[in-house]
């Protein structure tokens, strides 16, 4: 029967025994009634009251005897429990114990044996601190607060003391438990005595053997003082790679093969402790090895026999090879003097201090500490000794070995990332050190080689162990030479920025200058050419004159444009277009020697740029990869493509790292550049052409371009090895042209996306200015010089040109007729006249529907730039 | 011929366009800088000014906006070097400022001349 039911049963019986109590006592009470009759007599009302009364009372008899039950089931439990704990730990092999605030309440018997009781009468309530050595009582203490807390104590080991006063090693271990319906602590315990004592045991047999061995290996040596007579084992040949033959039996044994640094030193010990000065000789020296390098050698002895007036006889010791320790302390040592000069604040004489501490550690007269540029050009920056003539070519005033022409030891090292060792004289240039020995090892981290370290010419050569020190002193300069190099290059563009900063202020302050000095010379001399008789020499020296006031003012606006001092005006621009543009303008004027390859990858990606100074960028850097090739022809390949920074497939500028660039390659097969010309290419009046062929500017114009853009440049080249010139643009992202930030962008047509202008004017000069101003704006155009030609197009085909600027006054249609006639064949066509008139007739001009706009003759770049915009984008 | 006042704090460039206008029949005044050239027009007005831009005491712009709105009707010719801020948005700024001609230095005499002609005969 279910316990449920049964209770419930149970309620139902107690309810009905006690009704029927209740009524028997009601009955008793008044004889007049019987059991029946007050049963039957009673009203409903009574009725529920009695049966409730009789239920509540079951209810209650039913509790306490359930509490009741439940008490007694919980002690059997309990009792059961703790018979089963006790069964349990008795049959442990290990001592337990379980106490309570530190006083025993149970042991097993197996404690109880261990410290050597009967019963655990005598242990009961005992305290168990009495029972543990002092140095381990708090240990204890703390795990047994621990074990309360419901943690299980990891093994400790302690020492306790038996009742015989025998102390054993235990280890103990400690839970929480409930004992007897109390928190308690149980604790198991393992004697451990024997295990430690092993241990010991092992340690110390470890120790002995090691002495025992290390003393086989030690050389031994036995000098009769009187005759000098000396006795090497062989075990102290072998430590010097020697035979016992080959040593004799003189103290000129040892004394040839002592460090010359130490012989004093020992010889001084020597005769301090045959004088009995000093109890013992005992001395670390360097002694020469058969294969000619220096090992360290503990050397002990004493005297062992005296004569009758104290004067030594006989005195023995052994050689110990230290060298091993020796090593290991001197690299730490000098690992400890290299990251003192890397924290010290002279970084100038940085590479200097770790050269001389690396070439004396290894005692080579020689040395060379270079780094590696981002060209893989090696560039020396530091020699032992100081300033020694390495070869190579001067770079910024320092030393540079461009990659493929250094010397092959460099190379070796440097692209296989490997060490090289060798101790023969090596093959070289004459202006390289006479090298009779070698070790190098690449400075590397991550796999880049950052540099390298080189020593040469140690006399003993160098060793395996060298070769050991060296890599793990450029391992551990590798990291702080890396974020060295990091600023360095930092350092180094800041510089050129600053340069560039510098000449360009300069530039635009003597600009203004410059142009009052050619008005002047200018102005008068053709002043002076009216007067001059026709007939002589005088005015075809004075046209050259002019002439050459000319160059000068060209000069003047280059070198506004490479100082950035130039108005700027950026817009958004398809790059692609502007570079295919670019390269169509530049086709003709490329002979056919030279192939050019164009890989226009950029679809219709877009920077923030001036079409007309990216088109000057294209147009510069071709043409010096053309002349690099004047000579032999070649492949001119002009590249553009974007680079995501999250799939870099090309190093990019540091700078640069994070954002979507555009790449623009300009490279040739031609002559190249040396690191020299290099590191000047972006000089302003620095050129490699012959006078009068350039004006050394053309880079620097680049540079400024490039800069004002946003952008960075960077340009790889070897002799005879051709020249790649890489331009990144960050990409003007159509996000952030749509967004707000770049408002008003959202509007403008790509300038990049180049219209067809046509430009008519009767006069030649005009029509051609305004076609190279047009055509730098990227825009395609077609020149007329008269405007019926323009009508017959346009009467083909009414969509033929997108704008015309048109001459107001022309001899056979004017201005305003011409845009009559074009409106009536293409409404939509704007027009912009050119007047050189101010004042009523041209603005009675912009009346007309389609005239959108008045240019000025004489007009600048600028002011046609801002027209054309105006009309085509309605830019302002 | 016509008055002529050429504002120039160049003595070279001054004395040359004084040189080559006086050599067409023009009467030449001169000042070297606004300022001066402020003063000299109200006492001896001319038909045209031509005025450099960047000059000591009170600079090209501001003497076209002053003269400008003291005599409205008055033709200025800018001329200008530049300054090392470039030199495109200074001459265009001068244009906007009231010049009627613009001419970046160094200029062909011939360019001045015709502007000077077109400007005395547009009445």
């Amino acid at each position: 029967m279910p316990p449920r039911i049964r209770i419930l049963l149970l309620f139902a019986l107690t309810g009905v025994i006690a009704w029927i109590g209740d009524s028997l006592i009601h009955t008793l009470l008044s004889p007049n009634h019987s059991f029946l009759k007050h049963t039957l007599h009673l009203g409903p009302v009574q009725m529920v009251v009695k049966t409730l009364g009789a239920l509540l009372l079951g209810a209650l008899v039913v509790l306490v005897d359930h509490t009741r039950r439940a008490k007694r089931i919980a002690g059997e439990k309990l009792a059961a429990q703790m018979d089963l704990y006790r069964t349990v730990v008795d049959a442990s092999p290990d001592c337990v114990l379980v106490h309570r605030e530190f006083r025993v309440i149970y042991t097993n018997k197996r404690a109880l044996e261990f410290f050597g009781l009967e019963s655990i009468g005598a242990f009961k309530e005992a305290f168990i601190f009495n029972y543990i050595l002092p140095q381990y009582q708090s240990a204890v203490g703390l795990r047994a607060e621990r074990a309360l807390q419901g943690e299980t104590t990891p093994l400790l080991e302690i020492k306790v003391r038996k009742l015989d006063g025998e102390v054993r090693n235990v280890a103990v271990s400690s839970t929480g438990m409930n004992w007897g319906g109390e928190p308690a602590v149980l604790t198991f315990m393992r004697d451990i005595t024997e295990e430690v004592r092993n241990k010991r045991d092992l340690v110390a047999g470890r120790e002995r053997l090691q002495l025992a061995l290390d003393a086989a290996q030690d050389g031994v040596w036995d000098w009769n003082i009187p005759t000098g007579r000396m006795i090497y084992s062989e075990s102290w040949a072998k430590m010097l790679g020697l035979e016992l033959a080959e040593v004799g039996n003189t103290l000129d044994t040892w004394r040839r093969l002592i460090h010359p640094d130490d012989y004093l030193r020992a010889q001084t010990l020597v005769d301090n402790h045959l004088q009995g000065f000093v109890p013992n000789y005992e001395i670390e020296v360097r002694m020469r090895h058969r294969r000619g390098h220096y090992i360290w050698i503990l050397d002990r002895g004493r005297v062992v026999e005296r004569d009758e007036n104290g004067d030594p006889l006989r005195m023995t010791g052994t050689h110990r090879n230290i060298t091993a320790r020796k090593e290991a302390e001197l690299a730490l040592e000098i690992r400890n003097s290299v990251a003192e000069v890397f924290l010290s604040e002279e970084k100038e004489e940085l590479y200097q201090q770790i050269m001389d501490i690396v070439g004396s550690a290894l005692e080579s007269p020689l040395g060379l500490f270079a780094t590696i540029d981002e060209t893989r050009n090696l560039r020396v920056m530091a020699t032992r000794p100081v300033h020694a003539q390495a070869g190579g070519e001067t770079m910024d005033g320092i030393l540079t070995f461009e990659k493929g022409t250094m010397p092959e030891i460099f190379e070796q090292v440097i692209n296989r990332n490997r060490y090289i060792i060798q101790n023969e004289p090596l093959e070289m240039d004459n202006h390289i050190f006479p090298l009779e020995a070698v070790l190098g090892v690449p400075i590397s981290s991550r796999d880049k080689v950052l540099g390298a370290i080189f020593v040469g010419n140690k006399t003993a050569g160098y060793t395996p162990a060298d070769r050991a020190f060296l890599e793990s002193l450029a391992g551990y300069i590798a990291p702080i030479l890396s974020s060295h190099l990091h600023s360095e290059a930092q350092e180094a563009q800041l510089r050129q920025a600053q340069k560039m900063e510098a000449l360009g202020a300069l530039a635009g302050g003597i600009a203004h200058d410059f142009n009052n000095i050619l008005q002047a010379i200018m102005g008068f001399t053709t002043l002076a050419l009216e007067d001059a008789d026709p007939e002589g020499t005088i005015p075809g020296d004075l046209e050259r004159v002019i002439r050459a006031t000319r160059r000068g003012q060209d000069l003047v606006q280059r070198i506004l444009l490479f100082s950035r001092r130039e108005e700027q005006k950026h817009v958004a621009m398809e790059i692609q277009k502007v570079v295919n543009e670019a390269v169509n303008l530049l086709n003709p004027s490329i002979p056919a020697t030279i192939e050019i390859k164009a890989d226009l990858a950029a679809g219709d990606a877009l920077i923030l740029g001036d079409p007309s100074q990216v088109s000057q960028i294209v147009l510069n850097l071709a043409t010096n990869a053309y002349h690099a090739m004047e000579e032999e022809g070649g492949i001119l390949g002009i590249s553009l493509e974007k680079v995501d920074p999250r799939q870099p497939r090309m190093a990019v500028p540091l700078d640069m790292e994070n954002m979507d660039l555009l790449v623009l390659t300009i490279s040739d097969t031609g002559v190249g550049m040396s690191a020299q010309v290099r590191s000047r290419l972006f000089d302003p009046f620095f050129t490699t052409k012959e006078v009068g062929q350039g004006t050394g500017l053309g880079m620097s114009v680049v540079h400024g371009i490039v800069k004002a853009h946003g952008g960075e440049i960077e340009v790889q080249s070897e002799l005879e090895m051709g020249t790649t010139v890489t331009v990144f643009f960050p990409e003007l992202r159509e996000s952030a042209a749509d967004g707000e930030e770049v408002a008003g962008l959202e509007t403008t047509v790509p300038m990049g996306s180049a219209r067809h202008i046509v430009i008519v004017d009767d006069e030649q000069d005009i029509t051609d200015i305004g076609k190279a101003l047009l055509e730098r704006m990227g825009h395609r155009v077609t020149a007329l010089n008269n405007g019926r030609d323009l009508l017959e197009q346009v009467e083909a085909n009414p969509d033929f040109c997108d704008l015309v600027i048109s001459d107001l006054t022309m001899p056979q249609i004017t201005g305003l007729q011409l845009a009559d006639r074009l409106a009536t064949l293409n409404p939509r066509l704007p027009l912009m006249l050119i007047t050189g008139m101010s004042g009523k007739k041209g603005e009675d001009a912009l009346a007309h529907p389609n005239i959108k706009g008045l240019v000025h003759k004489p007009f600048g770049g600028d002011q046609l730039r801002t027209m054309v915009n105006t009309v085509l984008y309605g830019e302002h | 011929m016509a008055r002529i006042l050429v504002i120039d704090d160049d003595n070279e460039v001054r004395e040359m366009i004084c040189t080559l206008l006086a050599r067409q029949g023009h009467e030449v005044t001169q000042a070297a800088d606004g300022q001066a050239g402020i003063h000299s027009y109200r006492n001896h007005p001319v038909d045209l000014i031509i005025t450099d831009l960047f000059m000591p005491v009170k600079e090209g712009l501001e003497t076209i906006v002053d003269l400008r709105r003291e005599f409205p009707n008055l033709r200025i010719i800018a001329i200008s070097g530049g300054n090392r801020e470039g030199m495109g948005n200074y001459l265009r700024a001068a244009e906007l400022c009231g010049a009627s001609r613009i001419f970046h230095k160094p200029f062909k005499n011939t360019e001045l001349l015709e502007a000077v002609e077109e400007l005395l005969s547009a009445d």
